[in-house]
Parts: structure tokens; sequence; C-alpha cells
């Protein structure tokens, strides 16, 4: 193969730094998991918003979804670092800046999301609720949230796995994630190919398991 | 904390080297939109085809291209690909391959499920008719199909003039890069983030109100001017279709 | 109503009647000109403990809209219901917290002693049969677990589902999921059941044994108010018909008298035309 491309292929440098890259991507997961745990919390308050059937409140909650929908993360998240920070006079750091761009674009999808969700069930579990006197905060609880709950793990599984690929991003800014990694290796010992399959095996793998565990899940809860 | 000044006016300044930028903008989507458009449906007959080999083949090439992010994608042709090739790929042209790949597996996936979402009783009628199964698909399958799969097109068109600011990563002069370049010499990164947000924004609107212009169009043939949806609920559809952020 | 009028209502009643509503108002999207509709215009009723009314009228006169008023499921706009004592209006009192809490205790009070069956049956598809009927009496009446799960065997017993109380909704036939639901409701022990249209939506040959059910019911000697096109079931088991019409109630008297020899004009139109 070497004889044929000019190429020489050299996975040492690589493999021996198979620990940074681990730890790189471990960065990646959790940066993406506090940033869906926060989206999925912004995106419940914003769905409600929306069918909250107040002008005042489904507007402007409207307008928030369509905007940040609009902006390419990228863009948003050079906002966030670079342009937000000097207006407010903050200084973020890179992981928070990547945390604030990836839990805003996010909740602009799972808003989306938990609204759909809401809005497919059928009115009249909620009146059987009531009927049967069971609270407001009881009917969301026990009868409303559970049946939602199935309708958007599968969708909220894609945001999640959309969000960890969003996170691989923050390299551009400096936060030390298995992109950087790679990048580095790329410098300094000029092996860009080793260096970015490296990045692309662990992301495939990691999406793979992301997916599985949302499979897993949904079978756990399918109802029969 | 020392209150910040607005510098609005560096936005004006710049609006010739935005433009510029804008426009490579829209020369990459444009381009990729069309070469998936294409790719995606060789693709797409290659899953439905009845060759077992092909349809392998077609399925490894969906799966192996959504696995990934294009920022990957793009590190990985810009520097990866070139240096094992030896060949030096430009930013546009590295830029098009990757948003390419990436795009004509999503709509591979969206033209199989419109074909397949077309009624047998179509085809068959067809067949009856005595056309052949070219004549068939040309003529009677993709025509339905095709109405079907509309939305999911557009959705990916708005995804690949959002994916397509990735590529100033690797030094592309679009209009993320323009502006990257233009906060490091004018300081006002704010405003002028701001000013690309909106341009994405205002760009991903007209998209959708064309799409669903189209849709109306489209629509006439089959339904006879039905009320259906109405066009601001036709433009929603596209802005909320789409893939998750990258 | 005024204070006087309530008190006066209140002793009449006196353990008679289970529930009066007076002047019942109620209208949908109130507000957006175009939109609004003037449901129920002015409706009263009464029902006396033990006896059956029976609800009649077209497609859209605003029968399902008067049950709802009951339990306040959809509060009136104007009017009252006055039941086993208590006396509601739609008026939320948003103002005070102390009278807010009041009234939520009285809406809590109507609808764990009212039940309610509904056209289609809105079971919890998420839960079994079980639990389904143990959801209100853990949830609202608090009672333990395990009190609540014999009641609802006991109840499900007692609709032939005993044997099905495990199975999940989407496992059972539509007579099955109707019986289930009124096992729901009876698990409260209400003192007024509500049935809107609960064999419409069921294939002919299912709907006499849930009709059945109902006689049972009845002759148990619950308080029924039930909405229905079985005029059979009406002659038979239903103690009074009311027929109402775009809102108001048109007709109200004596079953049989009512289905065999309607007065108004209407009524007679609507019966001739359902039963033929
Ligand atoms: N939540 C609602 N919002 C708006 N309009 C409503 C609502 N519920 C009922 N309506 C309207 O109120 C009118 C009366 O409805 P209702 O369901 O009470 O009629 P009904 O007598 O029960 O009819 P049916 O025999 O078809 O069940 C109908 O015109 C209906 O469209
Ligand atoms: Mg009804």
């Amino acid at each position: 193969m070497t004889n044929v491309l000019a190429y020489e292929f050299a996975w040492g440098p690589v493999l021996d730094r198979w620990d940074l890259f681990l730890l790189g991507a471990w960065l990646d997961v959790w940066v993406t998991a506090i940033s869906f745990v926060l989206a999925c919390a912004l995106g419940i308050g914003i769905a409600v918003l929306r069918l909250s059937g107040v002008r005042l409140l489904s507007a402007p909650a409207f307008a928030y979804v369509q905007i940040l929908r609009g902006v390419p993360l990228l863009v948003f998240l050079y906002w966030v670092y670079f342009g937000v920070a000097i207006v407010i006079g903050l200084n973020f750091s890179p992981v928070q800046a990547g945390i604030v761009a990836l839990t805003l674009t996010g909740s602009a999808y799972t808003a989306e999301i938990f609204r759909g969700g809401l809005q497919a069930l059928d009115a009249g579990q909620a009146e059987a609720s009531r009927s049967l006197g069971l609270s407001r905060t009881g009917t969301y609880r026990h009868v409303l949230l559970p049946q939602t709950l199935r309708i958007v793990i599968p969708p909220l599984g894609n945001v999640f796995i959309g969000l960890l690929k969003g996170a691989t991003l923050l390299s551009i800014i400096a936060v030390s994630d298995m992109v950087s990694v790679a990048n580095d290796l790329n410098i300094n010992f000029f092996t860009p190919f080793e260096a970015f399959t490296a990045v692309a095996v662990i992301l495939v793998a990691l999406v793979a398991v992301f997916s599985a565990g949302v499979t897993v899940l949904e079978r756990v809860l399918r109802l029969p | 904390m020392v209150a910040y000044t607005f510098q609005w006016h560096v936005v004006p300044e710049s609006a010739g080297a935005l433009a510029h930028g804008l426009k490579l903008t829209l020369q990459l989507s444009a381009i990729s939109f069309v070469l998936s458009l294409v790719l995606g449906l060789v693709v797409a007959l290659c899953r439905l085809a009845p060759s077992r080999p092909l349809r392998a083949l077609a399925y490894t090439y969906t799966q192996v291209f959504r696995a990934l992010s294009l920022y990957v994608y793009v590190l990985f042709i810009y520097f990866g690909i070139s240096a094992v090739f030896g060949i030096n790929l430009g930013t546009f042209a590295a830029g098009v391959v990757a948003l390419t790949l990436l795009n004509s597996a999503y709509m591979a996936e969206i033209y199989r499920a419109a074909i397949q979402s077309v009624d047998h009783g179509q085809r068959e009628a067809a067949l009856a008719l005595g056309l052949g199964h070219t004549r068939t698909f040309s003529s009677v399958t993709f025509p339905q199909a095709g109405r079907v799969a509309v939305p999911g097109l557009v959705n990916q068109l708005v995804d690949i003039v959002k994916d397509s600011s990735i590529v100033a990563v690797i030094g592309l002069l679009d209009l993320m890069g323009t502006t990257i370049q233009l906060v490091s010499t004018e300081r006002a990164p704010f405003e002028l983030y701001t000013a690309t947000a909106v341009a994405y924004i205002v760009l991903i609107l007209a998209i959708s109100a064309a799409a669903a212009l189209l849709e109306r169009r489209l629509a006439r043939h089959v339904r006879g001017g039905g009320s259906g949806p109405s066009p601001l609920e036709r433009m929603q559809r596209y802005r909320f279709g789409g893939r998750v952020p990258t | 109503m005024t204070e006087a009028a309530a008190n006066e209502a209140a002793e009449l009643d006196l353990g008679e009647e289970i529930v009066v509503a007076e002047g019942i108002h109620k209208s949908f999207n109130r507000g957006q000109k175009e939109r609004e509709i003037h449901v129920l215009r002015g409706v009263d009723l009464k029902v006396a403990k033990g006896e059956v009314l029976v609800v009649i009228g077209p497609s859209g006169s605003g029968k399902s809209t008067l049950l709802r008023c009951l339990n306040f499921i959809a509060p009136p706009d104007a009017g009252s219901v006055t039941f086993l004592g208590h006396c509601l209006t739609g008026e939320v009192p948003r103002r005070r917290p102390a009278e807010r809490m009041r009234y939520e205790r009285d809406l809590r009070f109507y609808r764990t002693h009212i039940g309610m069956v509904f056209q289609h049956f809105n079971l919890f598809p998420h839960m079994t049969a079980a639990d389904n009927v143990a959801l209100g009496p853990t949830r609202a009446l608090g009672l333990t677990r395990r009190e609540a799960k014999e009641r609802s065997l006991e109840e499900l017993e007692r609709v032939g589902m005993g044997e099905k109380a495990r199975q999940y909704p989407s496992q059972l036939s539509g007579g099955q999921k109707q019986r289930v639901a009124i096992a729901r409701a009876l698990a409260m022990r209400p003192q007024l059941m509500l049935f809107d249209e609960a064999t419409s939506a069921l294939d002919p040959e299912l709907i006499g044994g849930i009709l059945e059910e109902m006689k049972r019911l009845a002759e148990s000697g619950m308080t029924m108010i039930v909405v229905t096109h079985e005029m059979g079931f009406a002659r038979e088991v239903g103690d009074r018909v009311l027929f109402m019409d775009e809102g108001v109630v048109v007709e109200e008297g004596g079953a049989r008298d009512v289905i065999e020899r309607p007065q108004n004009e209407r009524t007679q139109a609507f019966l001739s035309a359902i039963l033929s």
C-alpha cells in the first residue's frame, strides 16, 4: 500500500495516545450530557409556553424556536464565546460557552419535540384523569407525562446524538476534546489520516452505543 | 463592569466583504445540494435494486455517511484523504465533497421512504398497462414520490446551508469564514457575529418560504386547489424539519 | 344565584336531590368573534337520589358539554351546580389564596363523588386495567396501594373483568374497555354516575352487555345521568327523560311519556328520525 501511495502510514503516534483520545471523548460526552439535560428542562418550559394559549407567552416561544433553528451551531458558538462575552463583560471558559451554545440550540429542538408529545395526547386522557379527582399536577405526573415520555424518547435520542456531534465543534474554541487531540497530532506528526480516523472510530462507536441505549430504553417502556 | 459601546457601524462598513462571503456560501450550498440530489437518488435506487450486493453497498453508504458530523468529514477529507492520495483539494472542493457525501446519504433515505410510500397498486396498474419498469418508475412512481420527498429534501437544503458554515474552519472565506477574518481585524465580534447570524436566519427563512410556494404548486395538481395547510403552517413545516445541530 | 336562593334550594332538596343545576350557560372560544359558540343557553336540571335521568338530543345539542359542566371539567360560564349540599359556580376565585383553596377542595369533592364514563373509554394506555382502576383511589382518595388494589380487583370482578386485571387497554376489546372504565368510575364509590354515550363506540353485538351492566347499576340504586341514543334502554331503565336541542331543554318528563307521547314538535321529529 505504501508503495502505491506517497503517504507513509504511521499509527504509532495515535496508538500511543489512546488515553488522550479517550479523555477527549469523555469530555465530549459529559459536555453533551449536561447540555442535553439542560436543553430538555428548557425545552419543556418553552413547549408549555407555546401551548399556554396566551399570545404574549406563545409568540416569543415560537420566535425563540425559529431563530435558534436558523443559526448554524458554529456561528452561535462564536457569537456566545466571542461576542456576548465581550458585551456583558464576562469571560466564559470555552467549555462554559460550549455548554451554553449546545443547550440553547438543543432546547429549540427539544421544545418542538415536547410540544408534539403533549399535543399528540388525546384530550380525553386529561379529562378522564380530572374526572377521577386528580389534581392538575397529579394529572401531569401520572397520566400525561408518562405517555409523553414514550413519544419523545426516540426523537430526544436524536437530539442527544446531534448534540454529541455538535460537541466536537468545541475543539475550534480550544476545548481539549478528542478532535483537538487529533489536531495536535496532525500538526506535530503530520498523521492526519490516522488521527482523524481515530476520531471517526470513537465517534461512530459512541453514536452506536447511545443509539443502542435509546433502542433498549424504548423497548423497556414499550406498551403491549 | 465597564459598559460596552456597540460599534454597529462596523457592519455596514464590512458589507462588501460579507456579501462576497455570502456569495461563496450560496455557491457552496447550491452545488452541494444539486450533487446530493443526484447522488442521493442513485443511492436510493441502488437500495431498492434487485441485486443484493448493490443493495448492501448502498445501505453501507447511507449508514457510513450519516454516522459522523460534517466537521469530522471536513477535517478527514481536507487533511486526511488529501495527504494519503497526495492531492491538494482546495477548501471549496473539500467542502463540496464533504457536504455532498453527508447529505446524499440523508437524501437517499428520504427518497427511499418516499418511493416506498407510493401505493403498490399504482405500480401494478402501470405495469398492467404495458409500461416497462423504467417507464413505470419515471412516469408513475417517481412523480408521486417526488411530491412526498419535497419537504424532506428542502430540509436538507436548510441543513446544507447551516452546515456549510463549518467549512470556514479549514479557511474557506464563505460568510462565516469572512466574518471570522473581519473580527480579527475590526474587533467587533458581537456586532459581526450577530449580523452573520441574522443573515443565516434570513437566508433560511427565504428557503422555507420558497419551498412552501413550491409545495403549493405541486399540490395544486393533486388536490384541485383544496385549502390544505396555510402558507405559514407550510413554512413552519420546513423550519421544523431537518437534522439536529451539527 | 343569591345566597337566599341557595339556602332555599338546599332546604328543599334535603336528602332528596343529589344534583341541581340552574341556569347553566357555556360558550367555547369565548372572545374570539367568529369562532365563539354558545353551546348551553340556560339549562336547569334536577336529579333525585336513586333516579336515572336520560338525556337525549341531536348531535351538537350540548349533551356532552352539559355533563362536563356538572363535574366542572368544563366549568360553566354562568349558573350554578349544587351537589350534595355544596354549591359551585364556574367563577374561579383568583384573588384570595384561601378562597382559591376552598374552591379547589370543592372541585375535588365534586370530581371524586361524581363518576364519569366516556364514549371513547379514555382508559390510560400506559397502565394495566387494575392500575387504571386503582389510580383514582390512590391519588385522589388517598387509599394505600394495597387497599386500592383490593378495591380495584373487587370492582373489576363486579363488571366481569377480574381475569383481565393485568391486561393493558390495547389488549382488550371495546366492550371490555368500557367495563374497565365503568369499574374505574365505580371504584371511587361515587354518589352520581355520568354516562356519555357509553355504547356509541361499540360494535353492535357488544352494546347489549354494557347496557345490561348499566341497568344492573341502576337497579342497585345508583343515581345516574345517561346520555344515550338507545331508546329501548331509556324507556326501560330511565325514570325521566330530558330532550335537549341547541343548548336548551326542550322537553322533560317521565321516560315513557316523553318517548311514547312527545309533546314538542322538535322532540317528535327527533324521535321519529331516531326510531325509524
Ligand atoms: N372543547 C370545545 N371547543 C370548542 N367547541 C366545542 C368544544 N366541545 C364541544 N364543542 C362544540 O359544542 C357543541 C356541542 O358539543 P357537545 O359535544 O356537547 O354535543 P353533543 O350533544 O354531545 O353531541 P354528540 O351527540 O355529537 O356527542 C358542538 O358544536 C361542538 O362542536
Ligand atoms: Mg357528545
